[in-house]
């Protein structure tokens, strides 16, 4: 449901081929370079097109405003305010925007009611972004009919460990198709899955306003809309606005993962292996730069985990995998290992767990911080003296597991 | 063995228990060292840290083992001494570490010690008690226990002489102006520490020593002994620790930690009962004003608090005013008043009341010092004020439903103590099993609370600063320690009650709850406004930036 301002400023335009959809929260010190980023792209590429810009700004106290109303472009824009709920406010999320879900729904919204061909959204403290950027999220949809465009990013292979090793998997097991990025703020949408999305029950669910991304792209997978990748380039954030504690992130995204999951049972459950999805763009390998990582730090949060968590596991994780996680043998800070197939197990465990409710969601959701800690301290370990190649490699053995585990889930399942 | 620190009984929780009440293998009715070592399991999944276990040794039993006959011994209805060693090794490979009781204020008059020199002017035991051919000496010293004694001498007809005790009259008062005695008894300590136990728990340590015209209690000499005790076992051993029991003003004991060469640890007395009369009044006044007749003490020592433990609750250390107060409050009938104190335990103290009690938890775990639970307290058990003495603290432990408890499969008529058997605190309703199976339970709140407290060194370690919020009814302090700085937030009251907090100086910073991790809004200019519910607390970090363990470094870009 629109706002009125907005729907009253949508309507004054008329229609659109293109809508770029720009959330925001205090995001003046990026939001003009992405905005420049954006105009350059729409020029360059799509020139004679009718783009307008749609920025919804989640009460931002800095000069975020300012920097939109001062950006040298003449498109047509509409600006909008958003309202995070009170806990995002309180508590930015890790994407750095409190009501992100409520900010893409008037993205949507709008588009859908200036009945866009295509809507593009982006991160405003994006720093990489490029005028490419632009071209390679609208173009698989303007000019090869796909309705979903994921992007990928050339990034370090220790960084998003939460999405390679998690949730990438999770959701390539669960719905068949293999994304990179299933969490990213930005991503290419046709007007087709645009009117679906829009025309959905549910918007107003917790699974919908903390997890919209998540939930978009699962629609565009399970009701068979047609989804790509796309090379980016290098994906560099400002940090200021994502400076979330490790486990309140966890917690967010798994939160999103966990119930879209129960949620879509019936989807899932009868989809065995996975497909990768048409990528768009020349690939890049994983970064090998020099970066300042605490794996001692990590392997003692799990073996604090052993130690105070115990009584926690046992009521989430099955006797066996409980056995296994700890014969792991963390006595020390030194390096070990940690299975896929264990991984893989013990993720749906926890899934399995949350969708029964066998204790406080967000205890159980916590007390996956340190096995997650335990799990990445081995990725660390066992590819640290090889290259992109093993990194990768290490990668898709862990998304294979989660798929040949499946089995299990499915044992389980309540 | 457990993580190796000099100072690790400063973030220790501790948990009391009597042997005989714990779990019982050979069903002859009173538990015993296998049964203890069955349960351990237990109390690490509970989140404790170090077991202290209350006498052990062969004892007559009639100070429900305080009078020790052999120290060097296991009273044989527990076991032997291999037994402790397998209980010992047991406790160690589960991270959990063992403080015993040792009496060194006296012994057992059957202790062949006293035999022997009530025999004979000239055995070498003689000299091991003090002994007098009158009663009127030392006068200046208090009776302590008021109920049964007299007097602190008592005429034995076999050496024809009087013989000194500050307890009960069958617990003749060691004589440590003797030095075999004094040498005696640390053989007596090197002995249980060789045997890998991690420190003691010091029974009436400020009774050592006698002196005419005097109060026989905290006299130089005695200081001067302990400092000899601890000098030993640092030389000799590493990471035990002593912990006195000194039912002192927190000014007296003070002195048991002398330049951080005396005890490692003494329980703060006076600060239990005034928990109870803040919680009752709903005013925090008790509890800050004792702190501050609270002097401070070395980095490296640390206050023991307990909410109750096996003896009676002790109202020695309140005035007679409290005392009437905590009597009309907490003691509805004579039956429950024994010497100076309330012979209840907690959950019946609080009229079984899971607020009030979580409350009383709350208090203990995040005021200065290290923990100490009583066995049985996690799960609410009540008591049995029909037993004699302080017996009715003692019942056997409620581990589920079945017979007696689960605590012993002898025919119930054998069992040292009944098990409480009444509708509301009898082992039907209150037992281990049906909580572990009960996530909101009491014991899952406590588990979670000792759970939460290890996220912070500043519990054991942090300074406390209170805050002086208009409505009494909130008890609200800062823990610091290093960069990290906790607030808690506690209401005495039984009414939701607004408060807020002048936190000026933690502007900026963002009050993270450590039960749920919630984030609450930051501290801004205007006062910390907070609402709480009926005896509702707040564990707040305050977090500036990170905090705590060193970032790992992929935390700005997990996703």
């Amino acid at each position: 449901m629109l706002p009125p301002e907005v729907r009253g400023q949508a309507s004054a335009l008329g229609t659109a081929d293109i809508v770029v959809g720009l959330p925001s929260y205090d995001n003046a010190g990026t939001i003009g370079a992405v905005l420049d980023a954006v105009r350059a792209g729409l020029q360059k590429h799509f020139d004679g097109a009718r783009a307008v810009l749609v920025c919804s700004d989640g009460g931002s106290t800095d000069e975020t405003r300012a920097e939109i109303d001062g950006v040298d472009w003449d498109a047509p824009r509409i600006l909008a305010r958003h309202e995070g709920p009170p806990e995002e406010r309180v508590a930015v999320p890790y994407h750095g925007v409190p009501g992100r879900g409520a900010a893409h729904r008037t993205i949507l919204e709008v588009a859908h009611l200036l009945g866009a061909r295509a809507c593009v959204l982006v991160g405003a403290d994006c720093q990489s972004i490029t005028p490419e950027w632009i071209d390679r999220l609208l173009r698989p949809i303007l000019e090869d009919d796909h309705d979903y465009v994921a992007p990928l990013y050339q990034r370090h292979r220790y960084e998003g460990t939460l999405t390679s090793g998690l949730v990438s998997p999770l959701v390539g097991a669960l719905y068949g198709r293999r994304i990179r990025q299933p969490l990213a703020g930005e991503a290419g949408l046709s007007g087709r899955l645009v009117a679906h999305l829009c025309g959905k029950e549910g918007w107003e669910s917790d699974l919908v306003r903390h997890g919209i991304t998540l939930w978009g792209l699962a629609t565009a997978v399970t009701e068979r809309f047609s989804v790509c990748e796309a090379w980016l380039g290098p994906y560099v954030v400002d940090a200021r606005g994502r400076r979330t504690e490790l486990g309140a992130t966890l917690s967010h995204v798994m939160d999103s993962v966990f119930a879209l999951q129960a949620q879509t049972a019936e989807a899932w459950g009868a989809v065995r292996g996975s497909q990768p999805v048409p990528v768009v763009g020349r690939g890049l390998p994983l970064g090998l730069w020099s970066v300042e990582l605490n794996v001692t730090g990590m392997i003692r949060a799990f073996r604090l985990g052993l130690k105070d968590l115990l009584p926690v596991w046992e009521q989430i994780l099955a006797p066996d995998t409980l056995a296994d996680v700890l014969a792991l043998g963390f006595t020390t800070d030194e390096g070990h290992g940690f299975p896929h197939a264990l991984w893989a197990r013990v993720v749906y465990d926890f899934a399995v767990g949350y969708r029964a409710r066998v204790l406080y969601r967000q205890h159980l959701l916590r007390s996956l911080v340190p096995l997650y800690l335990g799990r990445t301290a081995a990725f660390i370990g066992e590819t640290a003296s090889g290259g992109a190649r093993e990194a990768e490699a290490w990668i898709e053995a862990g998304c294979r597991a989660f798929e040949r585990e499946k089995a299990y889930l499915l044992a389980r399942w309540p | 063995m457990p993580p190796v620190g000099s100072l690790w009984y400063k973030d220790a929780v501790f948990y009391e228990l009597p042997v005989k009440a714990f779990f019982d293998t050979n069903a002859d009715g009173i538990g015993d060292l296998a049964g203890l070592t069955e349960k351990l399991d237990y109390l690490r999944d509970l989140g404790v840290d170090c077991l202290w276990v209350l006498p052990m040794y062969p004892s007559p039993l009639r100070d429900d083992g305080y009078d020790i006959a052999d120290f060097y011994g296991i009273h044989p209805d527990y076991g032997s001494v291999a037994d402790f060693e397998r209980f010992l090794d047991a406790a160690h490979r589960r991270g959990l570490r063992v403080i015993a009781d040792l009496v060194v204020n006296h012994t057992s008059d059957r202790h062949p010690w006293f035999q022997e020199a009530r025999r004979s002017p000239s055995s070498p035991y003689r000299g091991y008690y003090v002994w007098s051919e009158t009663d009127e000496r030392y006068r200046g010293a208090r009776i302590i226990f008021t109920d049964s004694e007299k007097s602190n001498w008592t005429w034995d007809p076999v050496a024809q002489a009087y013989y000194w005790h500050r307890f009960f009259s069958h617990q003749p008062d060691l004589n440590y102006d003797n030095p075999d005695v004094r040498k005696a008894m640390l053989d007596v300590m090197r002995f249980w520490l060789d045997r890998g136990l991690d420190g003691f728990r010091c029974d009436a340590v400020p009774y050592l020593f006698e002196r005419e015209g005097t109060s026989c209690e905290n006299l130089p000499e005695t200081h001067a002994y302990l400092r000899e005790l601890r000098r030993t076992i640092d030389q000799e051993y590493t990471s035990r620790i002593l912990l006195a029991e000194a039912n002192q003003w927190p000014e007296d004991v003070r002195h048991y930690f002398g330049d951080g060469d005396e005890f490692h640890m003494a329980f703060h007395f006076p600060l239990m009962p005034r928990i109870y009369m803040a919680v009752r009044s709903e005013d925090r006044g008790p509890i800050t004003d004792i702190f501050t007749h609270t002097p401070p003490i070395p980095a490296a020592c640390q206050w023991g608090l307990f909410l109750r433990n096996h003896d009676e609750l002790t109202l020695e250390m309140v005035t007679d005013e409290e005392r009437d107060y905590m009597y009309y409050a907490y003691a509805p009938g004579p039956q429950t008043k024994l010497n100076l104190g309330i012979r209840r335990r907690l959950a019946p103290l609080m009229d079984n009341d899971r607020r009030r009690i979580e409350l009383l938890q709350s208090l203990l775990f995040t005021l200065p010092g290290s923990p100490i639970i009583y066995y049985g307290d996690e799960i609410g058990m009540g008591d049995d004020v029909r037993l004699g003495d302080r017996n009715g603290v003692r019942t056997p432990m409620q581990w589920s439903g079945d017979r007696n408890g689960g605590f012993s499969t002898a025919d119930p008529s054998r069992l040292y103590a009944p098990v409480i058997t009444d509708p509301v605190y009898g082992y039907a309703a209150v037992n281990v099993e049906a909580q572990t199976r009960a996530p909101g339970s009491l014991l899952g709140t406590m588990k979670r609370l000792l759970a939460a407290r290890k996220t912070s060194p500043a519990f054991g370690h942090g300074t406390i600063e209170f805050l002086r919020p208009r409505n009494r009814k909130v008890l609200a302090y800062l823990r610091r320690y290093g960069h990290e700085t906790l607030l808690i937030v506690n209401n005495l009251s039984g009414a939701p009650q607004p408060v807020e907090l002048d936190l000026a100086q933690c502007r900026g910073a963002t009050p993270i709850e450590l039960l749920g991790q919630t984030h609450f809004p930051a501290v801004r200019e205007l006062p910390y406004f907070l609402s709480l519910g009926p005896y509702a607390f707040y564990w707040f970090r305050l977090a500036e930036g990170r905090v705590g363990e060193a970032p790992y470094g992929i935390e700005g870009t997990p996703i």
